[in-house]
C-alpha cells in the first residue's frame, strides 16, 4: 500500500491582494484584485523617478517626461511588470538586487579576496624587497661566520684573505683555483660569498 | 559573504559567530531493492529523526569516486593457493582494476550537521553576563567593529556534553557515527574540484588553535582559521549562472541549483516523492545535495499556521466581495491550512521544517556541464530546478560543511516531517560486500560496483548469502 505525501507550501505562500478599498464600498475595478507587492513596487518606482530627477545628466532625461508619465504611468508599468514576473522563481526585487550585486562586485575571488581575472595585467608600483634564505638555486651575496659547514649547489672557489676572512666566488670566475661545493669554517672564521 | 567555518574540535564545528554544530556520518541504505513495507519504515525513521532532533540541521549528500586504487591489494589475499595459481589470479584482478579505473563509479556519502546549543552556566550571574556579552557582540557585529572571540575552555566542555546528547538522540533513529577529521578535510577539499577529480588529502592535517590565558585565568582557544579556510581556497570566477573554480587538481566548471516547489501531492514510494534519491541515482555522473533545515517546534508551528488560517479566511472573504467572487485556490487554501493545523495538533504534535535544498554539479568543461544540466533537469521533470543569478558563490559555500544552516534562504520551503522522510536522502544502490572480488555493477545510471567476499559471512558470524542478496544480485 502506498502513502500520499502532501505539500503545504501554498499555506505559507499566500498571494495577498486588495479587492476593495477598506472601510468603503468601492470595489477595485481590477479583475483578480491588486497584488500588495505591486503597491510596494509602485512606491519604489515612484521614489526612484523622484530621486533620479535630481541627479545631474540623468535628471535632464527624466525631467523631459511629463509629470503624469513620470509619476504615474512609468511606476504603474514597472509595478505591473515586476509583480507578474518571478525570474529564477523568486521575487523580482530579489532578482534585481542579485543582478546589481553581480554587476558591481569583482568577478574573481578567492575566499572573499579579489584576485585578478585570467590574463588581466597586474600593475605593481611598489618595491618588492627580497631576502634569500639560502635554498634558492642562484648563488647570493652572503657573509657567514663560523663554526659552519656549507654546501653549495654549484662549484665555488675560495680565496683566503686577511684576519681569518675568505672570499667565495663562482668557480667559473676564479680560474686556476680549485673548485669545491663543501666549505668548513672554524670558530672565528668568516666567509664572504660574492656571486 | 564570509567563510562559514572557523575551527573544528573533533566533530564539533565552530562558525565565525556563535554558530556551533556537530558533524556526523550517516549510513546509507540499499534502497531500491527493499520491499515496499521496508521503504515506508525508512520514511518513518527519517521522519522520527526530524521529530526527535530538536535543533536546526544540515544534510550533505556527496559523492566519492571509486577508482579502484585499493582493489588489487584487498582482493589479492582472497586466493587459496592450494587451488589456484598466484600469477593467473593477479592478472585476473588487474583486469578488474583497469575496468574500475575506467568506469570511475561514484558512491554517495551522507553527512549530517546538527546545531548545538550549549547548556547555559548553572550560576545566574554567569548566565546573565553571557547574555550581555552576546548582545554586545551582536551590536559590534552590526556596527562592523566585531573582533573574533576566542573559544573558552568552559564553552568547549559544555559543547562536548551537548554533542554527546545529540549523538544519542540521532542514533536512536539512524545509524550514525561521528565524522572524522579526515572526512571533514575531504568535504572541504572536494568543493573546488567537484566533478573533476578526487582531492589530494594531507594525512597529517589537523585544525590548530593557540591556547591563551584569559583575564579570568581560564584557558581560551584562539583558532588558526587559515588551517580550515585554506582547504577550500581556490580562485572562483563568478559567471552569470555558474562558477569556474581553479582548484589545485584542475579547473572545475560548476553550476548550483535550488529545488523549486515540491509536488503538491506525491505517492510514496515513487520518484516524485524520493527527490533526493531517485533522480540522483539515475544519472551516471555525481550530483551533490545540501539540505539546510530550520527546525520549528510544534508550538511555534501551530501559532504560524493559525495565523495563516486567518489570512486564508480573510483572502477568501475579500475575494467574495470582488467582481468575480472567490477562486477555487482561495477555497482550497482554507481547507489546506486547517488540514495542516489538524496534523500539527495530532497526538504526536510534530514539528515543521523550513528547508532549502540545493544541488551542485561539476564538470571538466563548460560544454560537458551544460550536457549534464540537461540530463539532471530531465530527471527532475516537473520539479523546477532554479539556477539563480547572483547566488552561485553563496550556494557554493552552502555546500561546504558549515554550522550555521546555510546562507541562501530565497527558496526555503515548509516541509512536514513526512515530506522530509519521503525525500529519502539515505538511499543508494550499494549492494554486495564492502570489498572482495568485483562481480559487476548495478543497473541504472549510478552503476555502483558490486563485490563478492567469500570470507565475509564467516568473519561477521552470519549465514552466507540470504534471500536479500539474491534479489540484489538479480539487479546486476
Amino acid at each position: 500500500m502506498s502513502l500520499t505525501v502532501r505539500s503545504y507550501r501554498r499555506v505559507f505562500r499566500v498571494d495577498r491582494r486588495i479587492f476593495r478599498i477598506p472601510n468603503t464600498n468601492w470595489v477595485l475595478p481590477v479583475p483578480g484584485g491588486v497584488p500588495l507587492s505591486a503597491l510596494g513596487y509602485f512606491a519604489g518606482a515612484f521614489l526612484a523617478m523622484f530621486f533620479l530627477g535630481r541627479v545631474p545628466l540623468v535628471g535632464a532625461a527624466v525631467g523631459a517626461l511629463s509629470p503624469p508619465l513620470r509619476f504615474v504611468i512609468v511606476p504603474l508599468a514597472v509595478a505591473m511588470l515586476l509583480s507578474r514576473a518571478a525570474p529564477d522563481g523568486r521575487g523580482a526585487h530579489r532578482y534585481v538586487a542579485a543582478w546589481l550585486g553581480l554587476r558591481l562586485r569583482s568577478r574573481r575571488r578567492s575566499l572573499g579576496r579579489v584576485v585578478a581575472l585570467e590574463g588581466e595585467p597586474v600593475a605593481w608600483q611598489a618595491e618588492l624587497p627580497l631576502r634569500g634564505d639560502g635554498s634558492e638555486p642562484d648563488l647570493r651575496r652572503a657573509r657567514i661566520s663560523g663554526p659552519a659547514r656549507l654546501r653549495f649547489a654549484e662549484p665555488i672557489a675560495v680565496r683566503p684573505g686577511r684576519r681569518r676572512r675568505a672570499v667565495a666566488r663562482p668557480a667559473s670566475a676564479e680560474e686556476g683555483r680549485p673548485a669545491t661545493t663543501l666549505v668548513r669554517l672554524a670558530e672565528g672564521e668568516t666567509l664572504e660569498v660574492r656571486p | 559573504m564570509r567563510f562559514p567555518l572557523r575551527y573544528a574540535y573533533g566533530n564539533v564545528l565552530f562558525g565565525p559567530g556563535e554558530e556551533r554544530a556537530a558533524l556526523y556520518r550517516l549510513e546509507t541504505v540499499s534502497y531500491p531493492f527493499l520491499p515496499e513495507r521496508e521503504k515506508e519504515l525508512w520514511l518513518q525513521r527519517l521522519a522520527r529523526f526530524a521529530f526527535a532532533v530538536e535543533a536546526d540541521f544540515s544534510l550533505w549528500r556527496v559523492n566519492r569516486t571509486y577508482a579502484g586504487e585499493s582493489y588489487l591489494a584487498q582482493a589479492e589475499g582472497l586466493l587459496d593457493e592450494r587451488y589456484g595459481a598466484r600469477a593467473g589470479w593477479t592478472t585476473f584482478l588487474e583486469g578488474h582494476e583497469e575496468h574500475l579505473a575506467e568506469r570511475r563509479a561514484h558512491l554517495p556519502e551522507l553527512y549530517l550537521a546538527v546545531s548545538l546549543k550549549a547548556a547555559p552556566p548553572a550560576k545566574l550571574g554567569a548566565s546573565v553576563m553571557q547574555g550581555v556579552d552576546r548582545a554586545r557582540r551582536r551590536l559590534e557585529g552590526l556596527l562592523g567593529v566585531a573582533a573574533r572571540e576566542p573559544i573558552a575552555r568552559a564553552e568547549l566542555e559544555r559543547l562536548l556534553v551537548a554533542e554527546e546528547r545529540t549523538m544519542q538522540r540521532v542514533s536512536q533513529t539512524l545509524a550514525v557515527r561521528r565524522a572524522s577529521i579526515e572526512e571533514l578535510q575531504w568535504l572541504l577539499r572536494r568543493g573546488p574540484c567537484r566533478g573533476v577529480s578526487e582531492p589530494a588529502l594531507d594525512a597529517n592535517w589537523r585544525p590548530n588553535a593557540l591556547v591563551v590565558e584569559g583575564e579570568d585565568g581560564e584557558s581560551h582557544y584562539e583558532p588558526l582559521e587559515t588551517d580550515v579556510a585554506r582547504l577550500a581556497n581556490a580562485p572562483v570566477l563568478e559567471e552569470d549562472r555558474g562558477l569556474v573554480v581553479d582548484a589545485e587538481e584542475g579547473r572545475s566548471h560548476q553550476a548550483l541549483f535550488c529545488l523549486g516547489a515540491l509536488p503538491e501531492v506525491a505517492t510514496f514510494p515513487g520518484g516524485r516523492a524520493e527527490l533526493l534519491f531517485a533522480p540522483l541515482e539515475a544519472l551516471d555522473f555525481p550530483v551533490d545535495v545540501a539540505l539546510h533545515a530550520k527546525w520549528i517546534a510544534n508550538r511555534t508551528a501551530v501559532t504560524q499556521v493559525r495565523r495563516k488560517i486567518t489570512e486564508a479566511d480573510n483572502i477568501y472573504a475579500d475575494q467574495e466581495e470582488g467582481h468575480h467572487g472567490a477562486t477555487w485556490q482561495a477555497e482550497e487554501n482554507r481547507v489546506l491550512a486547517r488540514e495542516l493545523d489538524l496534523n500539527l495538533q495530532g497526538e504526536a504534535r510534530p514539528p515543521l521544517i523550513k528547508a532549502t535544498i540545493s544541488l551542485a554539479l561539476g564538470a571538466p568543461s563548460a560544454e560537458e556541464l551544460e550536457e549534464r544540466i540537461e540530463l539532471l533537469k530531465g530527471q527532475y521533470g516537473t520539479v523546477e530546478l532554479h539556477r539563480p543569478l547572483g547566488l552561485q558563490p553563496r550556494l557554493f559555500l552552502d555546500h561546504l560543511p558549515r554550522p550555521d544552516g546555510g546562507e541562501v534562504e530565497d527558496y526555503a520551503d515548509y516541509l512536514t516531517i513526512e515530506q522530509f522522510g519521503a525525500l529519502m536522502p539515505v538511499g543508494d544502490h550499494r549492494v554486495g560486500a564492502e570489498g572482495g572480488v568485483y562481480l559487476g555493477e548495478t543497473t541504472g545510471g549510478a552503476a555502483t560496483p558490486v563485490f563478492f567476499d567469500v570470507t565475509q559471512a564467516s568473519r561477521e558470524g552470519r549465514p552466507p548469502t540470504g534471500q536479500m542478496d539474491f534479489e540484489e544480485l538479480g539487479a546486476l
